[in-house]
């Protein structure tokens, strides 16, 4: 099982290779299968068949919400290839539902933190924006953001933290 | 219901014994016994198309589109491509099971799975096919 602190290193080592946070890009570029599915509800899914990474994208999600899907599947990826071998794939239903699974959260905080810089969620905080305009600000999820504050509070920053709601996306 | 008893319901429909249905269709009475009752499955669309049409009935009456694409698997990639596809399928309805997923889903996920699963499979043929048997593959 990962831990957080891969979640962090594996999206900080990402963006030095990639140099750029787009994370549908990120996946093609390291040669990720991608099928634009019709799914009505199911956001995503993540699936290992005969080696070749899967990512199945509901085809009809809002951008900003597809960048996060594709971020949060690069997480499973990145940390839980084994896991998701093991079980045969993971479905997104709803991305911020964490209650009962530990690896959706360690998803969450790599796309957070490989989609929103250090340096621009800081320069918003001391600007006085909360969790909901820095999300509008940079065209990102209230989840995503909140996610990412804590982070940065567990690294001794001091900002005020937002409860997040945990099944946001449902 | 399964592929085999499909084949049964319409050959009974039709009012036909097996040995009848193999003499008119040209397809081997162990065949079809094999085949209804499960035993094998057909690894060849052709003769599936015999049946039917010996039948009077469409192919796809006979084979649900699981089955369908299976064999074509099968017939591209052979035994191991098409157990490798049948496992695939096994695994996308069992994490379905179990999970919260709404049954409208399910069929989309099948289909893309399929889609996904002939990709990969070309993908991979070419990248693991060592160089020198690369000619005879890519027909």
């Amino acid at each position: 099982m990962a831990q957080v602190t891969d979640a962090i290193s594996a999206a900080n080592r990402i963006y030095r290779t990639y140099e750029h946070r787009h994370t549908e890009r990120i996946a093609k570029e390291m040669g990720i299968l991608i099928i634009p599915t019709p799914f009505k509800k199911q956001k995503g899914a993540y699936k290992v068949i005969d080696r070749q990474p899967i990512i199945f994208i509901n085809d009809h999600l809002h951008p900003v919400v597809r960048e996060i899907v594709f971020g949060h599947e690069l997480g499973h990826h990145l940390l839980h290839r084994e896991e998701a071998i093991r079980a045969g794939g993971f479905q997104e239903f709803s991305l911020f539902d964490m209650r009962e699974n530990r690896m959706e959260y360690e998803a969450n905080l790599f796309a957070a933190q490989l989609m929103l810089p250090d340096d621009d969620i800081k320069e918003l905080i001391y600007r006085g924006y909360d969790v909901q305009q820095i999300a509008k600000a940079m065209r990102s999820d209230i989840n995503l953001v909140a996610i990412k504050v804590s982070e940065l509070n567990r690294h001794g920053c001091c900002f005020r933290e937002q409860e997040y709601h945990n099944k946001f996306l449902k | 219901m399964t592929f085999g008893e499909r084949l049964k319901a319409a050959r009974e429909n039709a009012k036909l014994t097996q040995s009848k249905l193999a003499e008119r269709s040209g397809i081997s009475m162990r065949t079809i016994i094999n085949w209804e009752n499960g035993v094998r499955k057909p690894s060849n669309i052709e003769k599936v198309n015999q049946l039917a049409t010996a039948l009077g009935v469409p192919v796809t009456s006979l084979l649900d589109s699981s089955e369908e694409f299976v064999i074509g698997i099968g017939e591209t990639y052979g035994a191991r491509g098409r157990k490798g596809a049948e496992k695939v399928l096994a695994d996308v309805n069992a994490l379905f099971a179990g999970g919260e997923m709404a049954d409208e889903d399910l069929d989309t996920f099948m289909q893309a799975v399929q889609q996904a699963y002939w990709e990969v499979k070309k993908i991979n043929r070419e990248k693991y096919t060592p160089k020198k048997y690369r000619k005879e593959d890519n027909d």
